[in-house]
């Protein structure tokens, strides 16, 4: 038996793709396939791989088109910025509402069954109205909602990553992939039920708490509710199957069944997500509903709303990103209470691959919040302001502290890692300037620009921002910032990758000098963007330069990706032991998850207060005692207790996974009797 | 072209990559009606 | 023990960013107060009011239409006549048949008809005035309404716009008058620049009107006292081009000093984001 530690993986995969698991049977029974013994009418005559490839499609195809749909059909007009007199707007019963005497303000709404429905505007509760049950009703929405985020996030995401370590398993036929796939999909079929757990208390909080917000809501998305609710038993099913099927679907035509399921798990809860995206969405930008909140629209309408798809983005990726550090954060702790060499390695190994599944998808994330931004300035003004330029705005420079947070401990983790290889040593020398650019960059994203000060401070700082520091409170200082920390955090993985590889091919040099040059110039293009366009041209340049420094972000990366593939292709292996790690380093696979669950929790507190005095934007006034923007410390202070009850059930999750690997040993029967 | 000779594949890399990202560049802020001049500059 | 370390670290980690977080300036957003307005007795007389209010506060109105000949004095012309007058112009190209529809028309769709002498400079068949509908104004269909009802209330004419249904009587957000539209001060230059409705004449932020000169370009030329002054008191110095007595001359009584000083020192750096 192999001992892992010692081998590199691409020694394993010589060696095991001998007797390749996919390969036709060699280690059978005389004659006789026993990978199918039993199957008397010939199922295994059927060319089931095929099949399930093609089930798997037709799954797809079947949910996707309606998203593709959804995503095509003319978005219908969303409502227009309306103004403080809501309460006057919401008066007007449904027969003002006939297309006659609606002002030519909303255009081209689907207006054309407006005249025949019955249009029932929105609810107007008072403040009389809203149940009081003796605590602030939004802070118990608040930390069940986000608790069922969380985890209906990781139960979402992990599927994602599992399918995808599960089908490299398949292709190197090496078996370390297949069963970290499954330990990480134990931990998610774990936490399945305390999802669902929390979507129906969030479910009752919000009847019991915001009735009159939830009829309304009932009446829009009507029966698209059920659908959610069907969708949640078919995942329910698949995720079981899924799971549980693992051991009995292990090779062959069985595995490609296997995989199927979990392409089917992906797409269900996929759907899942977008569907409930939908109703965030609709709260903050509604659509298929004119303006005091009468349906005058189909689903398809309602649910494809100006920030659905930015949010689907965003939050498909976050997703994994959180889904990553947080299995990483098991990783780390079954690593430190390993007793053996084996299950250091495995879980060193574990650890790393969940770091690398985490930071990898984290670094096109913030390009996705960009859109999701720019897709809510485009929607209304106002909105964007609050967000960025108003009320909210010091909320940003929090989360830069978070995400300067993130990165520096992935980075961290992956210079830590670079112990585990000799070859390391040729690129040690460089962490240094990487750690420079990262803190540097950190501290020009977390300047803010507008200081709250008192007079005395305006006289001795000579104005409202500091003449020098000043000038990095604005976006192309910090859009500059972002795209350099990605940059050289991608360094660090590239330089990480590399550590335990000699390239043999013949244009080495001509490849290492093309993957330097593109670097220097990325980074040269990147500051030339930002400081050339943000401080000496007009906005629509100045805006239109963050698109440029994205694409060369986005060059460094894929090329780099595309370079190394081939530049080590018949690479010479240098020994690397998974397993020899400081357990220091595993600290910062803590670290990822904490600061991942607190960013999370704080832009949860961006979306919902962008919305400020509204239930649903422009349509549904919030007339709640609570209907005002909390302070950030009052804010800080909720996540807080969300993230310290998440980090409590993880490890309640974590603690329960293990369970199942422990058996009791019977007592000892030596002649005495069996003891109680 | 002389693969061997540090100084040639070091300038074909940078000219390559300098005229990749010149383009890019050109063809990002087009893309969103933004054109530039060769030197850069806005044209609007 | 392990267990004990690994959660007192996460603990930590938390707790610095609670730290963070209550470091900051705390400020609430407060939800804008509510006045009951009874929605039973509404009548056309008293949604006129409604409407005088929003012309001289929320809506901007009076920054160009007034006496210094940016727009149409509107406030002191009677709009039957005006709407007769643009009507039968051989111009119009609108859609409107009747002052209700006619004023309608002019806030959302401005440039339909431009009064000869009052389009942008170098197209006099472009309005340089804004969508009402729209940000930064953004008045709702029932607060247009209230200003129609005003305007044709103003001159003795009839109120034709549909009256608010009495159905509901919900609480109706309060709006002080004066130009701005937030209680509080503002906390940036943008709001501010908002707040006190600098885009409407001037290229700043996101706009591009050109009734005064364009702040992005001039501001980092002048000095920031020269540009404190021009706006305590516009017509000291008038840019060559541009007319006196349009700016209007009160912001030294409405904003907080505060305010000013965001202001002066973004347009001295270009008006940029």
């Amino acid at each position: 038996m192999m001992k892992s530690r010692e081998l590199p993986a691409g020694e394993i995969n010589k060696m095991i793709r001998v007797s390749s698991i996919s390969g036709p049977s060699s280690s059978t029974a005389k004659g006789r396939d026993i990978r199918f013994a039993g199957s008397r009418f010939g199922w295994h005559k059927l060319p089931w791989k095929k099949l399930s490839l093609h089930v798997g499609l037709v799954a797809i195809l079947m949910l996707a088109i309606p998203l593709f749909v959804a995503i095509s059909e003319p978005g219908s007009t969303p409502v227009l910025a309306s103004s403080d007199w809501s309460g006057v707007t919401q008066a007007v019963a449904a027969e003002a509402v006939t297309p006659a005497a609606t002002p030519a303000a909303t255009t081209d709404t689907a207006a054309g069954d407006a005249a025949s429905k019955e249009l029932i505007p929105a609810p107007q509760p008072e403040a009389k109205d809203y149940p009081n049950i003796g605590v602030s009703s939004r802070s118990v929405v608040w930390i069940v909602a986000q608790l069922h985020l969380y985890f209906g996030a990781f139960v979402l995401a992990v599927p994602i990553f599992v399918l995808l370590i599960e089908w490299i398993g398949v292709k190197t036929g090496d078996s370390r992939y297949e069963a970290m796939a499954h330990e990480f999909m134990k931990i998610s079929a774990t936490a399945y039920a305390i999802t669902s757990l929390l979507g129906g208390t969030l479910a009752f909080a919000l009847f019991l708490l915001y009735p009159d917000f939830m009829g309304y809501m009932m009446r829009v998305f009507g029966s698209q509710t059920l659908v959610y609710a069907a969708l949640f038993f078919s995942e329910s099913i698949v995720v079981y199957l899924y799971y549980y099927s693992w051991d009995a679907l292990r090779y062959g035509n069985a595995k490609w069944a296997h995989l199927t399921l979990g392409l089917l798990v992906n797409v269900v809860g996929l759907t899942l997500m977008v569907m409930s995206n939908a109703w965030a969405t609709f709260m903050m930008a509604p659509s298929g509903v004119n303006e005091v909140g009468a349906v005058t629209g189909n689903i398809w309408q309602i649910l494809k709303g100006p920030l659905w798809n930015a949010l689907n983005l965003h939050r498909f990726i976050a997703n994994i990103a959180f889904g990553g550090a947080v299995v990483g954060a098991y990783a780390a702790y079954r690593f430190l209470s390993s007793k053996t060499p084996e299950e250091k390695a495995h879980y060193d190994w574990m650890g790393y691959t969940a770091n690398f599944i985490a930071i990898l998808s984290f670094l096109p994330l913030p390009f996705a919040g960009y859109y999701l931004m720019a897709e809510v300035y485009a929607y209304s003004q106002t909105m964007g302001i609050t967000a960025m330029g108003g009320i909210l705005a010091w909320l940003f420079i929090v989360q830069a502290v978070l995400i300067g947070a993130i990165l520096l401990a992935g980075n961290y983790y992956l210079w830590s890692g670079m112990s585990r290889t000799e070859g390391s040593e040729r690129y040690q020398g460089y962490i240094k300037y990487i750690a420079f650019v990262l803190v540097t960059s950190f501290l020009v994203w977390i300047t803010p620009h507008t200081l709250i000060l008192s007079p005395a401070e305006i006289r001795l700082l000579g104005g409202a921002n500091h003449h020098i520091l000043g000038v990095f409170g604005i976006m192309p200082a910090k859009n500059i910032a972002v795209n350099l920390m990605l940059i050289f955090t991608f360094l660090s993985f590239q330089l990480f990758r590399r550590a335990d590889k000699v390239a043999v091919v013949s244009w080495e040099r001509a490849g290492n000098a093309l993957m330097v040059t593109i670097y220097a110039v990325a980074v040269f293009n990147v500051v030339f963007a930002g400081v050339y366009y943000g401080y000496f041209t007009n906005t629509l340049y100045k805006v239109g330069s963050s698109v440029m420094q994205v694409a060369s972000t986005l060059t460094v990366i894929i090329s780099g990706i595309i370079l190394d593939t081939y530049l080590y292709k018949g690479a010479r292996i240098l020994p690397s032991h998974w397993g020899k790690v400081t357990n220091r380093s595993q600290y910062a696979l803590f670290a990822l998850p904490v600061a991942f669950t607190w960013l999370m929790a704080l832009m949860g507190y961006v979306r919902s207060s962008v919305r400020t005095h509204w239930h649903v934007n422009n349509i549904m006034r919030d007339n709640s005692p609570d209907n005002f923007i909390p302070a950030i410390g009052y804010a800080g202070n909720m996540m807080t207790i969300v993230t310290i009850l998440f980090i409590a059930m993880v490890l309640f999750v974590f603690w329960v996974s293990t369970l199942s690997e422990k058996k009791q040993l019977p007592p000892e029967s030596s002649g005495q009797e069996v003891g109680q | 072209m002389n693969l061997n000779n540090p100084v040639v594949v070091w300038l074909g890399a940078i000219a390559v990559t300098v005229l990749f990202f010149y383009g890019l560049d050109h063809i990002i802020m087009s893309m969103q009606g933004l054109p530039l001049n060769m030197n850069l500059t806005p044209a609007q | 023990m392990i267990l004990l370390r690994v959660l007192g670290f996460s603990l930590l980690l938390t707790l610095f960013f609670t730290l963070v977080a209550n470091l900051l300036p705390q400020v609430e957003g407060d939800a804008p107060k509510a006045t009951k307005v009874d929605l039973s007795s509404l009548t056309p007389e008293k949604y006129a009011a409604i409407g005088d209010t929003i012309f001289h506060g929320k809506g901007t109105c009076t920054l160009c239409h007034n006496e210094r000949g940016r727009a149409p004095n509107i406030a002191v012309l009677n709009l039957a006549d005006e709407t007769k007058k643009a009507l039968a112009d051989a111009n119009y190209q609108g859609n409107a048949t009747d002052i209700e529809s006619y004023i309608h028309e002019s806030m959302l769709k401005p440039s339909a008809y431009v009064v000869p002498g009052f389009g942008k400079k170098g197209a006099p068949n472009v309005s340089p005035m804004p969508t009402i509908s729209k940000p930064p104004i953004a008045l709702s269909a029932i607060e247009i309404n209230a200003v129609i009802a005003y305007l044709q209330a103003k001159d003795g004419n009839d109120i034709t716009v549909p009256l608010p249904s009495a159905d509901a009587a919900p609480a109706v957000a309060d709006n002080s008058g004066g130009s701005g539209d937030a209680p509080a001060i503002a906390a940036t230059a943008e709001e501010a620049l908002n707040k006190y409705g600098c885009t409407a004449c001037h290229t700043i932020l996101d706009s591009e009107a050109d009734t005064g000169p364009n702040l992005k370009k001039v501001g980092p030329t002048l000095s920031e006292e020269f540009i404190r002054k021009s706006i305590i008191y516009p017509n000291a110095d008038i840019t060559k081009g541009y007319e006196a007595d349009i700016m209007p001359d009160d912001f030294a009584e409405q904003m907080n000093v505060k305010e000013l000083e965001m202001i002066v020192k973004f347009i001295r750096a270009g008006g940029k984001k």
